[in-house]
């Protein structure tokens, strides 16, 4: 279950948000159930960087965040905006926030689409912008034709 | 105040629906997140960014 949640997260970054920069999911410490946990979150809930975790003590997540216990008796905290508390965990949360969510509220989660393509909403989002596009550019082009 | 980790560590933490709180070593409860939910918005940036 956990490399399969592994391969899913790794699938997802890569088709799903391949322009997010540095940011990556790996976290060989959490155990299975923590890692479906994240799984159920939206990206930018999970979203983080290793390195940012000193030592993992307990990890307890809300509808909407997590906040880790490090080992030197610190915690932090991460995931929507309105959830940390530092503000350095605010600036970062939102910069997830537009980064990875808020294309999901109009378009669907493209993470969920790796389990399920019908869920995927870029699909017909894709569609009908080309469909658009597509009208206007022939509505372009016939407004140039020489009328007979 | 959990910045502060050196003086008073916190020794667990746990989670509401849209809130958390933060065992100091020394007895004292710190909570954060959404105020409808235990949250203290002056520990938290929430006082001016709610999910409503």
């Amino acid at each position: 279950m956990f490399q399969a949640a592994a391969r899913n997260y790794d699938l997802t970054l890569k088709i799903g948000y391949p322009r997010l920069p540095i940011i990556h999911m790996d976290y060989p410490q959490l155990s299975p159930l923590q890692m479906e946990i994240l799984s159920e979150k939206p990206p930018c809930f999970y979203l983080r960087r290793q390195e940012q975790v000193r030592g993992l003590v307990q990890i307890q997540s809300s509808c909407c965040a997590f906040a880790a216990l490090q080992e030197d008796g610190s915690v932090i905290s991460w995931g929507h905006p309105s959830m940390p508390q530092k503000m350095a965990e605010f600036a970062e949360s939102m910069i997830l926030f537009f980064l990875a969510d808020f294309p999901h509220l109009f378009l669907g989660n493209p993470w969920k689409s790796t389990r399920n393509p019908l869920e995927n909403r870029w699909i017909p989002g894709g569609l009908c912008f080309v469909f658009f596009w597509g009208g206007s550019w022939i509505s372009k082009i016939q407004g140039q034709r020489p009328k007979d | 105040m959990l910045s502060a980790a050196r003086q008073n560590p916190v020794t667990a933490i746990q989670s509401s629906s849209h809130a958390f709180a933060a065992l100091l070593k020394d007895g004292s409860v710190t909570t954060w997140g959404n105020k409808d939910y235990g949250g203290d918005p002056w520990n938290s940036w929430n006082s001016w960014f709610s999910m409503g």
